[in-house]
């Protein structure tokens, strides 16, 4: 009797509840409006990227269908190239993992030549044109288009199929990929090293391929602890000591903690140092927010800092704090020539402590103290002090004939930098303070024509434009000791979009600001964003003047450009403007020249 | 390693014990309560219930949950044709190796549109994409992010070839990552000329929700299922409460208290139940009564009738006597009959004087005239009186007395009537042999023994021969016309002590009466100092008669 009651009453609730389940299942079509932050950063890193999917050999290929398979799986990087390696007969040696060296090519280009046949050996030659390289390092470098000629040997295994039995030499450890394989399969990233005043970081971009997403922490680390590359070692010093390796589970990310467990070889360095650079490396991963450093598998904290650091421990070490954060003071060269300060709104204020302040291209130093320029024939670099006043001295006299100097520029120790050029040679010239100006010709461009060079905040790295077959070329440099003191050298182009650059200002510790012409998309000079990493560049604002001389930029500034426009209601007449964005934290926006004036300058 | 073992061995032992006595108690429990057993039913049904229930709403939501997905990643499959058949379909296509030898055209604008699908993904990752060229000899497709090909089963890819041109297809799978562990995913595909097209949506999200779903309704149903058991054995309360009080009264009443009645609560069937058990006990209580006042009725007629019987014997007896004292001078066949006449008269005064004394004590008017003396000297008494008799039969009265006095309270007249009334059964059944009378005392009690070797006792006699008018043997004559009644009398007169008559006998071996009372009148007796059976017949371990005696 009771097991019946419970019977029915267990029905009833049951249909009670999904009554009541049923009743509340409904979306909400109404209500209050919550309001919530982005769930995450939009990184780079987390970009989807796509994959090329290689295929093995198929029974019956020729030769030259073997080498092209070859060829088209290496650009797959799953499993350590597994797919690959099986177009190579067994014994041959290939390894191209974990850091390939890679050749790039043109894939319009490429060509399949059988050069001989001797025997059951079939010897076939790819021909194309070089388009730049990969270091197992991660630097990259560009070439000249310079002829690619690798040559392949095949013969039949025991299957009798044909396989690849000898590689050429540059690939034994490296891959020969097009450029869109390359574009597809790799990613540039940064490692920081310090300046060799062992205050700033400077970042060293390094191409890796995209491997694992899971193990980009680790790969960025292992990057780090291998040092910079050949490139900018002799320029930076790494907190690591040599022999510094990933002990035991090397990086784990959880919670937005990074905790980096690095082996004995580390209790030698300087914990401060190392966890600056292993923090600005991985705090472009979004995953990671924080660092915990572990030496041997004990927690190492540095002198000063809680076991877990912020990047807000080492915003110190940032390439770009040199000059302060928050937007800079810009200078001109106002309608009457004279040296003036461009205010927030538009209005010219001429400090006038100087005699005589009428300088071509003025560069302020740093601290604001030391203005430099030209004179008007340009053979001359004048300099003044802003802060004692005093009459203009001349600081370095051009000792060619016919030749010119290009903008000054000031590093962040006070020295000035300016480069004596003539279309055929340039020289370096240095002016240390307080000691006399040195004059290299024998630096990284002594050949060349150079248009513009400019100095990294960081003082470290270089920016020139130099004069390629009519062509300005941006190329970056290192500033390294010489034997005669410093010098700058080992310059590298950077970017293969800009085919004529005319003037460059560094944005910041990554991104150049260059007044330049777009390869196939412009005729116009147009003011672009060029990332070091050889990313792609991005053009600046719309509705561009029509000619521009010179560009300025500095972190967290508006980018500044002077240009010649014609005068309204003037047709005929131009005038000398400074131009900015019509809302610098757009770039998309508008130019807007409401300032008279010529050759804008943020200090450095 | 033996310590161990052993020590193993003992705790799953003590853990078969455990389990065993927890069985045991549960099946008591099953089998004692209704409660327990109503509960257990509704426990195990509404689970069953329940859990039929929730699978049900549990499919339901997958159902529902997983459709939505599907239509979602059709209309992305959709969106993904339209790109393919716009880049890839419309534009005129270059045969695949002409161009450059290891890139063609057609991969190079593939790759573009794998990267165009893949930005619409966005960063969280909703879908993969798996873009393929079936005329490709050198690449095997486009696979976003860490997506391996491998994780769009055969079947599908199948499916797809046999299919109509631009036809869809979905199947759910495993989607298998570099680097990341497998997920379950659904994965929706179509070809669109040469190209085939895969999306494959990771279900992740919908498996988390379902996790959290089942979770909830487990919970639910879990804590449904306790409620219903906890109403079950509210309701069986109820039910059950009333009916173990009508159990203890039903026991109370079967103690005999009669006047035991059960509370009626309310009209309902409980109060009925109750109102019929009050009418039973008191149906059952009037009958008794009244057959208590019949044999009370009863009693009293045999009391009245005694007493009647009384003043006409007197004078009869006077007459017998006058006859018996003339016999010489009649006849000798009148002598002889004034002679049986005599007999039988005495005979029938002591069955008067018997039926008297026993009607005394039915009516309870019997009285203790209790007296402090030694037993001893009641003994040596009654063996005084019974010799002769004894003599005449040819046995021999053997006294087995302690060295110090025995003393205790009792009413000498009738614990001599006792004695002399066993002594008188054992020499008429000791069929002339011995006859033990012993003595025996402790702290608390004394006992008196008389023990015969004759012919014993039957199984179930030790008790019959308290009985009224009972006989051994039917047939057997009376030499010593005893009335029958002697040993209930005497029973009730050691009951009266506070103490015990009891018997033992075994056929052939003899039997044993003994007497057990306490030292003082009216205490307890917890115990006697003489044991019922003798020692000797124990040693023997003859087969026992009868043991019980009759302890009230």
């Amino acid at each position: 009797m009771s097991g019946c009651k419970a019977f029915a009453i267990t029905t009833a609730l049951t249909t009670v509840l999904a009554a009541g389940a049923a009743g509340c299942a409904t979306v909400p079509s109404g209500g209050q409006v919550a309001s919530g932050r982005s769930v995450g950063r939009a990184e780079p890193y987390d970009d989807p990227y796509v994959r090329m999917v290689p295929v093995r050999p198929k029974q019956g290929w020729l030769p030259d269908q073997i080498v092209t398979g070859f060829l088209t799986a290496s650009a797959g990087f799953d499993d350590q190239h597994r797919t690959a390696a099986e177009y190579l007969a067994r014994g041959t040696v290939w390894r191209p993992d974990p850091l390939p060296s890679v050749i790039m090519y043109d894939d319009s280009t490429l060509q399949l030549v059988q050069t001989r046949t001797q025997g059951d050996r079939v010897t076939l030659e790819v021909q194309g044109t070089r388009l730049g390289s990969i270091r197992p390092d991660g630097q990259y470098e560009a070439a000249d288009r310079k002829q690619l000629k690798e040559t392949f040997e095949l013969a039949k295994n025991a299957a009798g199929q044909w396989r690849i039995v000898r590689l050429p030499d540059s690939l034994v450890t490296g891959l020969l990929l097009s450029g869109r394989d390359v574009n597809r399969a790799f990613r540039s990233r940064n490692l920081y090293f310090f300046a060799p005043d062992n205050r700033v970081l400077v970042p060293n971009t390094i191409f890796q391929p995209l491997v694992n997403r899971r193990e980009l922490p680790a790969q960025l680390v292992r990057a780090v602890l291998s040092g910079p590359t050949t490139w900018l070692k002799p320029a930076v010093r790494t907190a690591f000591p040599s022999g510094t390796r990933l002990a035991g589970e090397g990086v784990v990310v959880a919670d937005g903690v990074a905790t980096v467990n690095l082996s004995k070889e580390a209790l030698k360095g300087d914990r401060a140092g190392m966890s600056a650079q292993l923090m600005w490396t991985l705090r472009q991963l979004p995953e990671v927010g924080r660092l915990k450093l572990e030496i041997d598998g004990d927690p190492a904290p540095p002198p000063g800092v809680g076991e877990v650091q912020s990047p807000r421990d080492w915003a110190h070490n940032d390439p770009d704090a040199a000059v302060g954060e928050g937007p800079h003071q810009a200078y001109l060269r106002d309608g009457s020539d004279h040296l003036s300060q461009l205010l927030a709104d538009d209005r010219v204020l001429r400090p006038a402590v100087l005699d005589d302040d009428r300088l071509q291209h003025p560069a302020i130093s740093l601290d604001a103290r030391s203005v430099a320029g030209l004179n008007e024939a340009g053979d001359t670099v004048l300099t003044g002090d802003l802060a004692g006043g005093g009459p203009l001295q001349v600081a370095l006299q051009a000792r060619q004939r016919g030749a010119r100097f290009t903008t000054p520029s000031w590093d962040r120790n006070g020295n000035l930098w300016a480069v004596e050029t003539t279309p055929k040679a340039s020289w370096l010239w240095i002016k240390q303070r307080g000691r006399p100006a040195i004059r290299i010709s024998d630096w990284g461009l002594g050949g060349y024509e150079v248009r513009a060079l400019r100095v990294a905040l960081d003082g470290v790295r270089v920016a020139a434009i130099v004069r390629h077959d009519e062509h300005g070329r941006i190329e970056i440099g290192r500033i390294a000791a010489g034997a005669q003191g410093l010098t700058a050298e080992e310059f590298l182009p950077i970017s293969a979009e800009i085919a004529d650059a005319v003037d460059l200002a560094w944005q910041n510790a990554g991104q150049l600001a260059v007044l330049g012409r777009a390869k196939g998309k412009s005729t116009q000079q147009l003011p672009y964003t060029v990332p070091i990493s050889g990313g792609s560049v991005q053009p600046i604002g719309n509705a561009v003047p029509a000619d521009m001389q010179s560009i300025a930029a500095a972190p967290d500034s508006p980018v500044l450009i002077g240009a010649t426009v014609p005068v309204e209601n003037r047709p005929g007449q131009t005038a000398e403007r400074v131009c900015r964005l019509q809302d610098p934290r757009d770039q998309f926006s508008a130019w807007q020249c409401p300032v008279a004036g010529a050759a804008p300058a943020y200090p450095g | 390693m033996k310590a161990w073992k052993r020590r193993v061995r003992r705790l799953l032992a003590a853990l078969r014990r455990l389990v065993r006595a927890l069985w045991r108690r549960s099946y008591t429990g099953w089998r004692r309560s209704i409660q327990a057993r109503v509960v257990a039913t509704t426990l195990v049904a509404s689970a069953i219930v329940v859990v039929v229930l929730g699978m049900f709403l549990m499919q339901q939501i997958t159902t529902a949950l997983l459709d939505g997905k599907e239509k979602a990643a059709l209309l992305q499959l959709d969106e993904g044709l339209g790109q393919v058949q716009q880049q890839l379909l419309t534009a005129p296509i270059a045969d695949p190796g002409v161009g450059s030898p290891t890139g063609s055209d057609t991969r190079a604008r593939l790759e573009d549109v794998a990267n165009r699908l893949k930005a619409r993904s966005g960063p969280t990752g909703l879908y993969e994409v798996y873009l393929r060229d079936t005329l490709d000899d050198y690449s095997d497709g486009f696979a976003t992010n860490e997506l391996r090909p491998q994780s769009v089963p055969e079947r599908l890819r199948r499916q797809l070839a046999q299919d109509r041109n631009g036809s869809r297809d979905r199947t759910f799978g495993e989607l298998s990552y570099i680097g990341r562990p497998t997920v379950p995913g659904l994965i929706v595909g179509s070809r669109v000329g040469r190209f085939e097209v895969y999306y494959l949506f990771p279900l992740t999200q919908e498996q988390r929700t379902l996790t959290v779903v089942a979770r909830a309704l487990a919970g639910v149903c879990v804590v449904l299922v306790l409620l219903l058991a906890a109403i079950a054995s509210l309701v069986t309360r109820q039910v059950v409460i009333p009916v173990r009080l009508a159990a203890q009264a039903a026991e109370r009443l079967a103690a005999g208290r009669l006047e035991e009645r059960m509370k009626v609560r309310g009209e309902d069937d409980l109060a009925g139940l109750a109102m019929s058990f009050n009418g039973m006990a008191v149906n059952l209580q009037e009958k008794i009564r009244e057959l208590e006042n019949l044999s009370k009725v009863q009693r009293l007629f045999v009391s009245d009738v005694s007493h009647e019987l009384r003043t006409p014997l007197t004078t009869i007896q006077i007459a017998g006597d006058l006859l018996y004292e003339h016999r010489d001078t009649f006849e000798p066949a009148v002598a002889r009959s004034a002679e049986l006449l005599q007999n039988q008269l005495e005979r029938f005064e002591s069955l008067l004087a018997d039926l008297l004394e026993i009607s005394r004590h039915d009516a309870g008017a019997a009285t203790l005239d209790a007296e402090s003396v030694d037993v001893r000297d009641l003994v040596l008494k009654a063996v005084e009186d019974t010799e002769g008799l004894a003599e005449n039969k040819g046995s021999k009265l053997i006294l087995q007395l302690p060295g110090e006095p025995c003393m205790a309270e009792v009413d000498r007249r009738r614990v001599e009537r006792i004695l002399r009334n066993l002594l008188v059964n054992a020499v008429e059944h000791g069929e002339g042999k011995d006859i033990i009378v012993s003595v025996g005392a402790d702290r608390d009690a004394v006992a008196m023994a008389v023990r015969d070797h004759g012919v014993g006792l039957r199984p179930g006699e030790a008790q019959m021969v308290f009985d009224r008018f009972w006989r051994a043997d039917p047939a057997r004559a009376r030499t010593t016309g005893g009335t029958g009644l002697g040993l209930s009398i005497s029973r009730e007169d050691a009951q009266l002590h506070g103490g015990w008559l009891q018997a033992w006998g075994e056929p052939g071996v003899g039997s044993q009466f003994r007497l057990s009372l306490p030292r003082a009148a009216g205490a307890e007796l917890r115990g006697s100092p003489l044991p019922l059976v003798p020692p000797e017949t124990e040693l023997v371990r003859a087969p026992f008669a009868e043991l019980d005696g009759d302890r009230p």
